[in-house]
């Protein structure tokens, strides 16, 4: 059984064109080779630091 | 690592699945699925404008706009976005109207979550009208109809949804609820069971013709008539729809067009009117100067005049007159040099001969018994040059004319500028003081 009330409440406001700026400047854009690149420089410097 | 080459791969996997998806109309599908190829690859420009080309198609325009301006920034160079981005563009209308109808379905949201459920379905409606493929009024429409039990409208709205989005799972699951409730769900069930419960014919299986009924002529007629109505209601029900709509758009694309041309226009009128205002005060600018080098000639031949007339009369032995144009110059409009030097020459005679010849001649017009020119001539002598003794015969004269005012006022002058001068003790001594 659908609760109506629920899934109305669940609708979001549709983006406007005048927020338009904002929506692109909030995005984040991080995909899995940015994720992968940060990584392996997180361990080269854990392996330097090791070293030292 | 090659791990790069293995993230391209999978993010262009991601965006094969998702275009074949959406091939297939199911754009909910399609654009989850190049949602997760941009989390693979941000670069893989041909995932970011389908998705945003499925939210252009879904009504949902800003987000279309969002991913084709990120598309643009991220490469620049031959991008399809810029193409969508320049179609968008130059239809300031569709801007406009995809404005609206975002203003109008938020607000609708807005009533609909408040309990305004008759002010929601007015605006949704609205909305509807304008974008016909605004999934998300669409379902929020449905969603308020199914609230209020009103579930061929719903199922209509839904309809709508799932021949944009084919597989919206929203959609789909409010489509069963309604077909519960209409059931349509057993109708259907029941038909597949009779489409796959049909067993194949074998080869000694025999179709029997069914008897071939006679007709009657009267038959006949009332079938012929039962088949115009069938075609009138058949044609109503389909067709006549199908035209309204077709004009409707028409009308649409034209007033789409006019908008295009009223605002190329009144950008125009813009430019036209700022041109005439910078003109207008060019004009205006250009009549004021001349306007000041009018004022400065005429000035000018006036003064010349003044002056020239003074040294003529000066020259032919008539003070008077002289003195008289002398007295009525004004020396500090004058501006030119040569005028002005010529000013100093005649003020130098003036101050140094004139007003004495001046004051002589007032004296002898008294003796003679004429006092009103006696008069005159002091006070062109005064006027020329500020002399106490004939300041002081200028009051006596007055004082004997029954100016008295007159003759105190100048009494009080010489002893406040002149106190040292022998005239002050006796303008004094009159006075009473």
């Amino acid at each position: 059984m659908i609760n109506y009330e629920e899934e109305i409440n669940r609708f979001k406001p549709s983006l406007d064109v005048e927020q338009i700026e904002d929506a692109i400047v909030k995005m984040d854009l991080t995909d899995m080779n940015d994720i992968m690149t940060k990584l392996i420089e997180d361990a080269i410097e854990l392996k330097k630091d090791k070293t030292k | 690592m090659k791990y790069d080459i293995t993230l391209d791969r999978i993010a262009n996997c991601y965006y094969n699945l998702g275009l074949e998806r959406a091939k297939l109309r199911d754009l909910s599908g399609a654009a989850e699925l190049l949602k997760k190829s941009l989390l693979f690859n941000k670069y893989q420009i041909d995932a970011r404008n389908l998705l945003g080309l499925i939210f252009f198609e879904c009504g949902e325009t800003a987000d279309a706009l969002v991913q084709w301006v990120i598309s643009m920034n991220l490469i620049p160079e031959n991008n399809i976005a810029d193409y969508y981005l320049e179609e968008v563009q130059r239809k300031p209308a569709i801007l406009r109207i995809c404005t609206d109808n975002v203003n109008r379905y938020n607000q609708a949201l807005i009533y609909a979550q408040s309990n305004n459920e008759d002010l929601a379905i007015m605006q949704l409606n609205q909305v509807i009208q304008d974008s016909p493929n605004y999934v998300k009024a669409h379902i929020l429409l449905a969603l308020l109809y199914m609230k209020r039990e009103n579930w061929v409208k719903a199922g209509r709205s839904l309809y709508k949804v799932l021949k944009i989005d084919r597989n919206n799972p929203k959609a789909l699951v409010l489509m069963d609820e309604v077909k519960q409730n209409t059931g349509r769900k057993e109708v259907e069930q029941s038909k597949l069971k009779n489409a796959f419960s049909h067993r194949k014919m074998t080869d000694d299986d025999v179709l029997i013709p069914q008897e071939v009924k006679e007709v009657s002529p009267w038959m006949v007629v009332v079938y012929i008539l039962i088949g115009v109505v069938l075609a009138l209601f058949t044609f109503n029900l389909l067709i006549l729809p199908a035209k309204i709509r077709a004009v409707n758009a028409g009308n649409n694309q034209e007033v789409i067009a006019y908008t295009d041309k009223l605002s190329v226009s009144n950008s125009r009128i813009n430019e036209l009117e700022s041109q005439y205002a910078a003109l207008d005060q060019q004009y205006q600018e250009a009549a004021l100067q001349i306007q000041q080098f009018q004022n400065a000639n005429e000035s000018f031949m006036g003064q010349y005049r003044a002056l020239t007339q003074i040294n003529q009369a000066y020259e032919s032995g008539d003070i008077v007159l002289a003195a008289q144009l002398y007295t009525g110059l004004d020396s500090s409009q004058i501006t030119d040099d040569n005028l002005m030097s010529q000013f100093q020459n005649i003020k130098h005679i003036m101050e140094s001969s004139v007003y004495q010849q001046l004051s002589e001649k007032a004296t002898n017009e008294w003796n003679g018994g004429n006092q009103q020119n006696a008069a005159e001539l002091y006070l062109l002598s005064v006027t020329i040059r500020e002399e106490p003794e004939n300041m002081f015969l200028l009051a006596r004269l007055y004082q004997s004319m029954g100016r008295s005012e007159d003759a105190n006022t100048l009494f009080d002058k010489i002893i406040g500028s002149y106190p040292e001068s022998p005239y002050a003790e006796r303008a004094r001594g009159i006075r009473g003081y």
